[in-house]
């Protein structure tokens, strides 16, 4: 307990760290001839380092997955998620992240006058292409805040497994709302909420290191809350990952069912060993399962045309649109206010028609892209729907694909484990 | 004791320290950020009383002396702090690093034996699938609400329609400029207020080579520095020449690679934001462009609200001043020799590109906002490299342009032709010039005309010594001509008369502008010519660049922006 209290209060002491910056100093008024010097960019980072970073991100997912698959040592993982915490997080504060990347890939998909360099795009797909191969490596100890969650979490509990699997919907609504701004150039909505970026750049508003620094101290218990529960990536790793063949295992050979590891996951990623027998009441679930089908498709336009119609509501993001917005109230005498964005827009002089007249388009975007972004949440919805119904004959304990970061922590709970590294260390 | 007691141990010392130290760290930490937040540093009693004192009584130089060391001593102390928490901030975050390894290690060597699960216990596992079932279903209740909600609130408050809003609506590639539906020109001035203010275009405002202010240098020197406030080297390939607005420089460069948009600071020249522009075209099938041309030989043009240019390739792009893309398109691979070279020119809500080449010509406005065109007039023109220029007659603005055959006057609003003279022949690269009424257009080999620049009437004709590359200046009374070959010829506007000559060994590419009642040339060995426009030659001064200028000169509230072979050098007092 005390030690609980000691991290409770490092981590809410450590928010307070990076709270200052605020421009507290208004510029002087010098009555003599001297001129404010006028502000400088700093140069933009030369290119090559953004390919040492792809190769470090290589060289990082590779180990992880040595370590996780070959090695099986939890205590190289955990050392791994350190360095990335360092080189990933505080040294590369954070960006480029191939949680951000989604959007940046998304925008580039359809806006082409939107360039993405080369090395987002692998940072997007190299820990996908991983994930195919070889399951959620990138998780285990090289995403930065996958790693950060990791090391802290000290306590995890086990979760009810309908709690995981409700919550679990909520990465799919995230990606999903992730897409459609990025998609309509709007805003790059997973940058900007963000949890942990503010940390390693010692910078963030008040709200954010509050989130960030809860979901921190939820996850001493509640292992991986972001990774869990909200990373859009982690859908997109998840998926990509029940398909690969070579992902790590909890026993290094034939499962003894001896039970021992069926608590040690700290995600809840572990499958219990199911009979297969039929149960009286299949009859019934299959009878839902149809039924779900058939309404997947209506289910999946009804939340289309939603987002679709929506369209004026979400393009309201977009700060054009919002500028046209308030600017239309303003003139239609709605509105007795006006904001700093429809002052600086009449200081600028240019027709309101301009405005609205791209405001109009964006709208448009967001009609458009609405549907498949619809469609495609209502199907991922109601298929996680059908998978509550799915039960699978499985002999000895597995990993759950999908759900399992490759952390390694459920090694030292296998004996079989335990028999291989004494084997091994007795030569 | 055995090791592993012993390691246990030794890091639960190692981690309660570590984190003692943390709390205490931050409990400092928060202090200090506390008074941060709360202290407003010049709203101190003392300074108010002061300064209300200081206010009574203006020149009290002691007590102004006071309120100054007061005020230096408040932002010492409030920088100080911030100072302060930065660094007990990466102490702290050391400190609670050292506690995470600790505790992990910790963990590591007192690991309690893993307890059995209950295995698979059906009834349990359809409870628990029920639950979930009914979360799922929740969630998605909630989200149906949200997305039903959003449709109610929607409105439609903004109006829509302004613009013919095609179908289309991502930024792709737009087709061929006649299928698309067509913008409209806005009801605003012709040009913002502040345009002749800053060098928004190739030759500056409007491109008629004139320079407001009367104020700029007549004398630096590059290798002492002299009036040399800055210069940067610039490796990238391209001949376009500067244009400036407010503080940025705007640059465009092109090559086999990639295509790019810089911004300069005027202050110091440093690289304020560097814009990659996609290539539309296939980017395997390059336009043939020669060496001293290249891709990037047409000036980028500004109005303020964003900045405009167009590549050999013929891909036409816009940019926000803050360099991100706000469209482009492609207006077609052009068929021309050397490359591109007509730079683009604003007007009212679009910009103006001359694309005469052989196998079509054309004038177009294309909308600033989303490249639309506006209006298009084919033109019964060969290839041309030279550039619009806006002439003003009272309210009216007229376009004119110059290619083989023909000198054309445009009105800018609706593309209609105003006049036409038939009189150029040749590769037409100079651009045309005019003062007060009459409008000068002239090719080398070919011939120098001046009209009425209302109606086109022809008013005299002028063969030898003509440009081929830079473009004629005409001023109040004079009409200078620079030759690619060191001959430099001023007429008398008004009749043609030669009034003087000059022959310099080296030619001029880059166009002579009219600053401060001074002309400025620069010649292709980097000697800036500066003399008095007038009846005789009267030189002003001739000052070295040190190296090649090819490009025209920007001038700008009293600061001359010259591009060499390889830098950019502001020159100013």
């Amino acid at each position: 307990m005390k030690r609980k209290f000691l991290l409770f209060s490092l981590f809410f002491s450590f928010l307070l760290v990076s709270l200052s910056g605020i421009d507290r100093f208004p510029r002087p008024e010098f009555k003599t001839n001297y001129s404010t010097p006028s502000l400088t960019t700093v140069p933009a980072r030369a290119n090559f380092y953004d390919y040492i970073d792809v190769g470090i991100l290589f060289v990082s997912l590779f180990l992880a997955t040595w370590l996780g698959v070959k090695k099986r040592s939890r205590r190289g993982i955990l050392i791994l998620a350190f360095f990335s915490i360092v080189y990933f997080g505080f040294w590369r504060r954070g960006c480029v992240c191939s949680i951000g990347a989604i959007q940046n890939v998304v925008l580039a998909l359809f806006n082409t006058t939107y360039m993405v360099p080369l090395t987002v795009i692998i940072f997007f797909l190299l820990p996908l292409v991983t994930a195919l191969f070889w399951g959620r490596s990138f998780c285990s100890g090289v995403c930065p805040f996958g790693a950060l969650q990791e090391v802290v979490a000290l306590k995890p509990v086990r979760l009810p497994e309908w709690l995981n699997r409700g919550l679990g919907t909520l990465p799919l609504i995230y990606l999903a709302f992730g897409i459609l701004f990025a998609v309509t150039g709007a805003d790059f909505i997973i940058c900007r909420f963000d949890p942990f970026v503010g940390f390693f750049r010692f910078g963030a508003t008040v709200e954010m290191f509050i989130y960030g620094g809860i979901l921190l101290l939820i996850g001493i218990f509640v292992a991986r809350p972001y990774c869990r529960f909200l990373c859009p990536y982690g859908v997109l790793l998840g998926w990509i990952s029940q398909l690969s063949g070579r992902h790590l295992t909890i026993t290094p050979d034939k499962c003894i069912d001896c039970k021992l590891c069926e608590n040690s996951c700290p995600v809840d990623a572990i499958k219990k060993p199911h009979s297969g027998e039929s149960d009286p009441k299949r009859l019934k679930e299959r009878r839902m399962v149809l039924l779900l089908i058939v309404l997947m498709p209506v289910f999946s336009i009804l939340l289309g045309w939603g987002f679709s119609a929506a369209a004026p509501f979400f393009s309201r993001l977009h700060p054009e649109v919002e500028t046209a917005y308030q600017v239309a109230l303003e003139e239609q005498g709605q509105v007795e206010y006006s904001t700093l964005e429809s002052d600086a827009f009449r200081a600028s002089g240019k027709p309101a028609a301009d405005l609205f007249a791209r405001a109009s388009i964006i709208r448009e975007r967001f009609r458009i892209a609405g549907w498949p972004v619809g469609i495609l949440l209502g199907f991922s919805i109601v298929m996680r729907y059908i998978g509550t119904f799915v039960r699978r004959k499985q002999e000895g304990y597995e990993p759950d694909k999908e759900a399992c970061v490759s952390c390694g922590r459920c090694f030292a709970s296998c004996p079989v484990e335990q028999q291989r590294k004494d084997k091994r260390d007795n030569g | 004791m055995d090791k592993k007691q012993f390691v246990y141990a030794l890091f639960r010392g190692l981690a309660v320290a570590a984190t003692l130290i943390s709390i205490i760290l931050c409990t400092l930490l928060a202090a200090n950020w506390l008074q941060l937040v709360l202290y407003t540093p010049l709203d101190t009693p003392g300074l108010k009383v002061l300064e209300e004192r200081y206010r009574e009584n203006p020149s009290d130089s002691g007590l102004l002396e006071e309120i100054r060391s007061l005020d230096l001593l408040a932002r010492k102390a409030y920088f100080t702090k911030s100072r302060q928490i930065r660094t007990g901030g990466f102490i702290l975050l050391g400190s609670i690093a050292v506690s995470l390894i600790a505790f992990a290690v910790m963990a590591q060597s007192r690991r309690s034996l893993p307890v059995p699960g209950k295995g698979e216990d059906s009834g349990v596992r359809t409870r628990e699938r029920r639950f979930a079932r009914i979360l799922i279903g929740g969630v998605t209740l909630l989200l149906l609400i949200v997305s039903v909600g959003a449709v109610i609130l929607s409105d439609n408050i903004i109006p829509i329609g302004v613009l013919s809003v095609s179908e289309t609506v991502t930024q792709e590639a737009l087709p061929e400029a006649d299928n698309l539906p067509a913008g409209k020109m806005a009801d605003v001035p012709a040009f913002p207020a502040d345009y002749e203010h800053y060098w928004p275009a190739f030759r500056g405002p409007g491109g008629v080579a004139r320079a407001e202010g009367e104020n700029y240098p007549l004398d630096w020197d590059v290798e002492t520095g002299r009036h040399i406030l800055w210069s940067i080297g610039i490796t990238e390939q391209g001949f376009n020449s500067p244009v400036v607005w407010k503080e940025q420089i705007f640059l465009a460069f092109g090559d086999t690679e990639q295509f790019e948009v810089v911004s300069f600071s005027t202050t110091d020249g440093s690289e304020l934001w560097r814009t990659m522009v996609k290539q539309i075209t296939d980017p395997e099938t390059l336009p043939d462009i020669s060496e001293d041309t290249g891709y990037a030989a047409p000036t980028l043009a500004t109005d303020g609200e964003g900045v405009y240019g167009i590549f050999a390739t013929g891909d036409v792009f816009a940019l926000e001043m803050g360099g991100s893309i706000r469209w482009s398109r492609n207006l077609g691979s052009p068929s021309i020799n050397y490359g591109h070279a007509s730079s683009l020119m604003t007007y009212k809500n679009c910009v103006l590109v001359q694309y005469d080449h052989e196998d079509s010509a054309r004038i177009m406005a294309l909308d600033r906002n989303d490249g639309k065109s506006i209006w298009e007039k084919k033109r019964d023109v060969s290839s041309s490299w030279a550039s619009p220029v806006f002439a003003s007659c009272g309210e009216q603005w007229i376009l004119l342009l110059n290619a083989n055959p023909y000198f054309n006057a445009y009105n800018p609003d609706n593309g209609e032709e105003l006049w036409s003279l038939d009189y150029m022949n040749g590769e037409v690269a100079p651009s045309p010039a005019y003062y007060g009424h009459i409008a000068f257009a002239a090719n080398q080999y070919a011939t120098l005309v001046a009209a009425d620049i209302l109606t086109g009437d022809f008013l005299w004709e002028y063969y030898d010594d003509l440009p081929n590359v830079s473009s004629p200046l005409a001023t109040e009374n004079y009409l200078i001509l620079p030759t690619a070959y060191g001959v430099v010829t001023c007429l008398d506007a008004l009749t043609g008369e030669v009034l003087w000559f000059e022959e310099w060994e080296e030619g001029f590419y880059s166009s002579p502008i009219s600053a401060g009642g001074n002309v400025y040339m620069a010649d292709l060995s980097g000697v800036v010519h500066i003399f008095k426009p007038g009846s005789s030659y009267e030189e002003v001064a001739l000052i070295s660049m040190g190296e090649p200028v090819l490009s025209t000169p920007a001038f700008s509230e009293g600061r001359i922006y010259i591009r060499t072979e390889s830098r950019l050098y502001g020159i100013g007092e």
